[in-house]
């Protein structure tokens, strides 16, 4: 059962849709054949940061990431966090939510930076992964 | 209700009035942290951290400058027990009270001018007390 994010807003965000799978092949005349092998894209990415968070906000992302990984489990965004500020057709390709089957999983562990006492900035990655059933 | 002026300005070191003090100046900031998430229209900061420096010229009478100078211009290393120095601005019945170490010496002696020594400082940690 995918885990809802923490209740923050990013202070910056970075997405990628990812690639399709595929493999290309050049023959010597230049020609190009490529092999698709799925119709759906693959391996988005998404990089959230948050600067100058309270530390109980950014405890909150740690223990996320330990409860969405803990199960391997995925995460799931809304415009309230992870997509602010965004609207429509964009909100969708953040959250993956408009159909496109992948699932957000920690692409490796939070970075917590302390800032000052009772303050500190995280970054976390995120891959969004096309499961398997 | 009355201005402040140079004549009401003093200087203290480790509890002693510095002599011959022409002026001195403290410069005071606070970090603001941005906090703007990508929901806000406009900019939104939380305070950070605390930070002073200041600076102060006094004129090469006897040894008037010596009790800064000696922290800065010396043999052997500089020292935080030996070299952090309690310092009072004072002007009137009000007064800012720092410990500070010396940063910066610069001693001037030229024809037609009286020699004098001007001092930088940074103040450590909080504020020893204020009377504004």
């Amino acid at each position: 059962m995918p885990v809802a994010f923490p209740n923050l807003k990013p202070s910056a965000r970075s997405y990628s849709p990812g690639e399709y799978p595929q493999t290309a092949f050049q023959a010597q005349n230049g020609a190009v054949t490529v092999v698709r092998f799925g119709s759906r894209r693959v391996d988005s990415t998404l990089e959230l940061t948050f600067n100058n968070i309270a530390d109980a906000d950014a405890s909150s992302i740690l223990q996320n990431y330990e409860q969405v990984n803990g199960v391997w489990d995925s995460v799931t965004f809304t415009t309230a966090t992870g997509a602010v500020g965004t609207a429509g057709s964009l909100a969708e390709f953040i959250e993956e939510s408009g159909g496109s089957g992948l699932r957000w999983r920690y692409a490796g562990p939070p970075r917590l930076t302390s800032i000052k006492p009772g303050f500190s900035s995280v970054s976390c990655s995120f891959v969004g992964v096309l499961d398997g059933v | 209700m009355a201005f402040f002026s140079g004549r009401d300005g003093s200087l203290y070191a480790d509890g002693v009035k510095l002599a011959r003090v022409s002026n001195w100046s403290l410069s005071s900031t606070v970090e603001a942290l941005e906090v703007t998430d990508l929901g806000d229209d406009s900019r939104d900061y939380t305070p950070g951290l605390k930070a002073a420096t200041g600076t102060a010229s006094i004129f090469y009478y006897d040894d008037a400058p010596v009790p800064l100078l000696q922290h800065v211009i010396k043999t052997g290393p500089v020292t935080d027990a030996t070299d952090k120095v309690a310092l009072s601005l004072r002007w009137g019945d009000k007064k800012i009270d720092v410990n500070a170490i010396m940063t910066s010496a610069a001693l001037t002696c030229q024809v037609g001018a009286v020699m004098q020594a001007d001092i930088g400082f940074s103040v450590c940690g909080d504020y020893s007390d204020v009377v504004l």
